[in-house]
């Protein structure tokens, strides 16, 4: 029987992806930043969906349906309701947006057709039809379809969609029904990136990055509970069903560029935004905290509601919300639903994975077959690069040495014993991943034990803030014996605590420290990964989903006994993951990461090594 | 200039002269040869300065930002102003009364909504 072949495609806001679906099989997906290398690249993705074409073997008229992942009238809607609402304030926002609105991004059928076929050099099936769905139930899509679940509650959450800003949800076997939804501007996302910007990271960025400050904040001092006072009375109405409301006076993205009104958080918080790159006080950590805090018991109450309305045993979640991995945790250890699955590519560009599935079954109707994996082939959905084609762009460098093991298992022994050697290496191998982590395609690999690779990895190779956090990927059946965790997290999307065993005892005055005094605390035995507060954004690694790296930190386990390495995302400070092998060599000599590897090839910069 | 615009821009400077071509044919019935003076001085111009088309584009598009700023901006005071408020006027709602912030979904998942833009 012919498959049927949808393409998915999300664009113009940030993020833009394009994925592509064989019947219920992600042939390819990815995200344009990649290809254009531009971070958070919300331009049409017409190089995503021309890998994703070329990687799926099939041309554009084979093409059954193109699929946009929002609904282009309802968001124009809702920004003409918003520019009434707020008139006269709202003028210059009228004045930026509605240009782009009416030139471009109402035709926007029109522009899916005119770009793939001018930039693809070749016609549309007329039979192909372009369809659309809403924002959140692409994202609700993306989280229950590809999930193991075969009913679970659905719970989506992000900046805004059309006019959704979160949305509860019940999914079984092919559809999907959703029970409730929160309006804008009341948006959990929107909230977060506010405190992002005030504390001087940029929005729809920044936000992991707030995450990762937050744990800096001291719990327990005046500041920190006074903040959380000041966000819960002055600026958000919380129920108790987790729905809130947000007080439009002290926010400002409504009518402006600018999130916040600067002006009231002044006054109210009684310290300015802070400028960026400044020096982070420790009153933004504080703050940092204090909106985890709000954050995560919204999200609790939310969930709690959600379980109430759907009875189910699992939930599944998406939306840029839904990356907070320190939320997540904090739901799971409420034990409100026995599993959580999480979209791993959360935020817009996972829309288009679940365009193309609501597509595919509800639209088409088509039975949805579950099984224990979930369908997202450990997200490795992008690009690889041939032995040949590595071997051609290595050639056009004479200022790097390299060197072919052909085989793989004793090319992962070597570069087990280089970490070992405190070697920072740029492991590039196989596909890369969709979404925001590196999982172990893109990563930039260390040793976790290292108590000074934490500093060197943010100064030296990735260039930035030094407070910064890394993930320990780890083997999956080792797992018990670094964190207090029992499930799965082949996608980095739940944090987990360091065994008690394994940490330093923690001075009495420990939470007054200032954040550089944490920070260079040695606090375990794998003080690389291990944040301020004994956590970890964990990553287990699978033998059956993610062979070679599991290879590769097995090895590292029988050289060292140690079943974990630091992992984090190849690539510098405000440059996407690197995609092609040329991009990797790039960031690899602009940086004093020691080896990369190249499939087969150990790359150095020095010769004989 | 890339190639694509550069072959746009030379459209756009041949429809230019060709439009004042057939306004001079019109304006000749009653004698007057102002387009064909126009015409005349605008090759003339793009003879000797061969850079003057993109000039005159670029001219053409800042006066096309300034008038779409200025009709937005005369739509926004007298068509969006007055239906706020009008609409605060008539719908004036005070915060925190609610019991919830939760909105019934009115829409129907269905497959004719898929082909619907909105």
């Amino acid at each position: 029987m012919k498959p049927i072949y949808i393409l998915g495609i999300s664009a113009f806001y940030h993020d833009s992806a394009a994925c592509l679906l064989e019947n219920d099989r992600i042939v390819a997906a990815a995200q344009e930043e990649r290809f254009t290398r531009i971070k958070h690249d919300f331009s049409f993705p017409i190089n995503s969906i021309k890998f994703c074409l070329e990687y799926g073997n099939i041309n554009v008229g084979q093409l059954d349906y193109i699929v946009f992942y929002e609904k282009p009238f309802l968001k124009f809607e809702r920004l003409i309701e918003t520019h009434i609402y707020y008139a006269p304030k709202s003028l210059t926002q009228f004045i930026q947006s509605m240009p782009i609105w009416l030139k471009e991004r109402i035709f926007i059928k029109n522009i899916i057709k005119k770009e793939i076929e001018e930039n693809l050099n070749e016609k549309l099936n007329p039979k192909t039809k372009i369809l659309f769905v809403p924002h959140h139930l692409s994202h609700a899509a993306s989280a229950f379809f590809p999930s193991p679940f075969e009913i679970s509650s659905i719970l989506t959450i992000d900046g805004v969609g059309e006019w959704a800003t979160a949305t509860l949800g019940i999914g079984e076997k092919n559809k999907i029904h959703f029970f409730y939804e929160l309006k804008f501007p009341s948006s959990l996302g929107l909230l977060y990136s506010s405190f992002t910007y005030y504390t001087g990271f940029k929005v729809n960025d920044g936000e992991y990055k707030l995450m990762g400050l937050a744990p800096y904040g001291n719990p327990f001092s005046e500041t920190t509970k006074k903040y959380i006072k000041l966000i819960k009375e002055k600026l958000i109405v919380i129920k108790g069903d987790g729905s809130f409301k947000l007080n439009m006076n002290f926010f400002t993205f409504t009518t402006s560029c600018k999130m916040v009104n600067e002006k009231k958080w002044i006054e109210l918080f009684e310290i300015p935004p802070r400028k960026p790159e400044s020096e982070i006080l420790q009153e933004y950590a504080d703050m940092a905290y204090a909106i985890q805090k709000v954050l995560e018991e919204i999200l609790i109450k939310m969930a709690r509601h959600l379980k109430n309305l759907s009875k189910q045993k699992y939930l599944v979640m998406a939306g840029g919300v839904a990356l907070n991995c320190v939320a997540n945790s904090k739901l799971l250890e409420e034990k409100l639903f026995e599993d959580i699955w999480v979209q791993p590519a959360a935020t817009d560009a996972g829309g288009a994975i679940g365009a193309a599935y609501a597509v595919y079954h509800i639209f088409l109707g088509k039975e949805r077959i579950c099984s224990e994996k979930d369908k997202m082939e450990g997200c490795f959905l992008g690009p690889k690069y041939s032995i040949y084609e590595i071997e051609k762009v290595l050639k056009k460098y004479p200022n790097i040495y390299y060197q072919k093991e052909e085989n793989f298992d004793k090319l992962c022994y070597k570069v087990a014993n280089l970490i070992a050697r405190k070697n920072v290496i740029g492991w590039f191998v196989g596909r890369m991943e969709f979404g925001p982590r590196a999982l172990g395609a893109r990563s930039i690999l260390a040793d976790a034990r290292d108590a000074e690779m934490q500093k060197r990895i943010n100064l030296k190779i990735k260039f930035r803030e030094g407070f910064r956090p890394f993930a320990p990927s780890v083997l999956y059946e080792d797992m018990k014996e670094y964190f207090i965790f029992d499930k799965p997290s082949p996608y980095m999307l739940f944090t987990a605590p360091i065994c008690k065993e394994r940490r330093n005892k923690l001075p009495e005055d420990y939470f007054s420290w200032s954040i550089k005094d944490k920070l260079y605390f040695l606090k375990s035995d794998i003080p690389a990964v291990t944040h301020v507060d004994f956590s970890a954004r964990i990553q287990t690694v699978h033998k059956e989903e993610n062979y070679k790296f599991w290879k590769l930190i097995k090895n590292f386990k029988e050289v060292t006994n140690c079943s974990v390495v630091v992992n984090t995302s190849l690539n510098v400070k405000d440059e996407p993951i690197v995609c092609t092998p040329e991009d990797a060599i790039k960031t690899y000599l602009k940086t004093e990461m020691d080896y990369l590897i190249l499939e087969n090839y150990i790359v150095s910069k020095r010769k004989n090594e | 200039m890339e190639l694509k615009n550069l072959k746009n821009l030379k459209i756009i400077w041949r429809t230019f002269l060709f439009y004042l071509l057939i306004f001079q044919f019109l304006f000749l019935i009653t004698h007057n040869k102002i387009f064909l003076f126009i015409l005349l001085s605008f090759i003339l111009i793009g003879i000797l300065f061969p850079n003057f088309p993109e000039y005159l584009y670029q001219f053409g598009f800042f006066v096309g930002e300034i008038n779409t700023k200025f009709i937005l901006f005369l739509i926004f005071y007298f068509i969006i102003c007055p239906i706020s408020f009008i609409r605060k006027f008539i719908k004036r709602k005070f915060v925190g009364k609610e019991e919830t912030f939760w909105e019934k979904i009115d829409f129907k998942i269905e497959k004719e909504n898929f082909e619907k833009m909105g």
